[in-house]
């Protein structure tokens, strides 16, 4: 009894520091969600500039007030069937540490929701899903109203691979 | 139909805007609420505007969908009023379509009339035709009602006259067989004595016949009561003898 106390005590103190606000988006009927604070800017679809010699899941780059940014489409990054995009699709402009400090990348997802104050007792830990589980782009798994939504490690999300050939391409 | 086909276009079309103006505020309100959580703690209260804004952008979304359900239910109806508005062409098509057949019906009856009214002339002219025919006869009927009274009169009169020629037999045989004499026989010089010679004669035959002996020779002696002392019938037929 008391070992399960320890486990959940370490857990909690782990999960600590996952709590706080999501933006929660759609991708394919699941709930995702990113930390607030590695968002720049939510913005509803607009035009992208495809760029030649990328891998499918690069759509091109748009401009963000006079700064050119890449978009790539989680549903391909993820290998989820390409979807139509409609009025709902929205760009997330996302902010994560690069090579050479903090670069801004889009990301194409099929709606967004909402920003969710998540506590540290809402997160559990992603569960074991065997070896050839590759991604460890997850955060953690959060609790809401009977729904599990999954809350995306977005750094890992767009691997620094992503980010070479793009920031190469841009350059 | 057109046009209300049309107006829940524009319906829609608004509904649409409407939705999407909710979209944009709730990107709007997003993206307040992202840069309220990197707003040091003197901010908080822009992420409480933010909320609100959100909350607001939830609910123009909800009445434009509620709007566009409604809608959605009107272009229902009005399609189910089209089609039975369709219904309804159809069945008035029907009744035209039956009152054109009613029509050349009427148009048919008005012709058999028509020839009815033709055949029915020569009737009325035949009529015509017959009727002073009909007029002759009733009169040569009246002339025969007349004529038949006439006889009848003459008839009565003849009657009268036999009856009186009867009384005057009955009465005085004596002077209507003088006269009877006188016209059948002028030539004898006493017509009185010969008719009383007959009626003796014939009273004498009678007699003979097997009547009353005692009243026989009464009747011989007393020739002006030789009628009373006979039977009516007996007179009568004496006198049909004499008249004939």
């Amino acid at each position: 009894m008391s070992t399960t106390m320890t486990v959940n005590d370490a857990a909690a103190a782990q999960s600590d520091a996952r709590a706080g606000k999501y933006l929660t988006f759609q991708l394919s009927n699941e709930e995702f969600g990113i930390r607030v604070l590695k968002v720049r800017e939510i913005m509803g679809l607009q035009e992208i500039t495809a760029v030649p010699q990328t891998p499918a899941h690069i759509k091109g780059v748009i401009n963000l007030r006079g700064k050119v940014v890449p978009v790539i489409d989680l549903r391909l990054k993820f290998g989820l069937a390409a979807a139509e995009y409609t009025q709902r699709t929205c760009i997330i402009v996302t902010q994560v540490q690069g090579d050479s400090g903090a670069v801004l990348m889009g990301i194409v997802v099929d709606g967004v929701s909402e920003v969710l104050n998540l506590a540290a007792s809402e997160i559990e830990d992603t569960p074991d899903f065997g070896e050839e589980y590759s991604g460890g782009y997850l955060l953690g798994m959060a609790k809401v109203k009977g729904k599990v939504k999954l809350l995306l490690d977005i750094e890992r999300v767009l691997s620094t691979q992503d980010m070479h050939n793009l920031n190469s391409m841009l350059r | 139909m057109k046009e209300i086909n049309a107006s829940s276009e524009k319906f829609s079309e608004i509904v649409r805007r409407l939705d999407e103006i909710a979209f944009q505020t709730n990107i709007l309100a997003l993206n307040a609420a992202v840069e309220a959580a990197s707003a040091p703690e003197a901010l908080m209260g822009f992420a409480m505007v933010a909320d609100e804004a959100r909350n607001l952008a939830h609910r123009s979304a909800q009445a434009a969908k509620d709007t566009a359900a409604l809608i959605e239910e009107s272009i229902t109806k009005s399609n189910e009023g089209i089609r039975k508005l369709q219904l309804m062409a159809g069945s008035i098509q029907e009744v035209t379509s039956g009152a054109a057949q009613v029509k050349v019906l009427v148009d048919e009856v008005e012709v058999g009339s028509r020839e009815q009214s033709r055949g029915i002339e020569p009737i009325a002219t035949a009529v015509t035709q017959v009727e002073p025919v009909t007029r002759r006869g009733a009169a040569s009927a009246e002339e025969s009602a007349a004529a038949s009274e006439e006889l009848a009169a003459q008839a009565r009169a003849l009657n009268d006259s036999a009856e009186s020629v009867r009384k005057l037999v009955d009465g005085n045989s004596g002077g209507a067989t003088r006269e009877n004499g006188t016209r059948r026989s002028p030539g004898p010089l006493t017509p009185a004595s010969s008719h009383s010679a007959d009626l003796s004669a014939l009273a004498h035959s009678l007699q003979k016949a097997g009547r009353a002996k005692a009243v026989a020779p009464a009747a011989v002696v007393g020739r002006s009561h030789a009628g009373n002392a006979f039977p009516v019938d007996d007179n009568e037929s004496y006198f049909q003898k004499v008249l004939l």
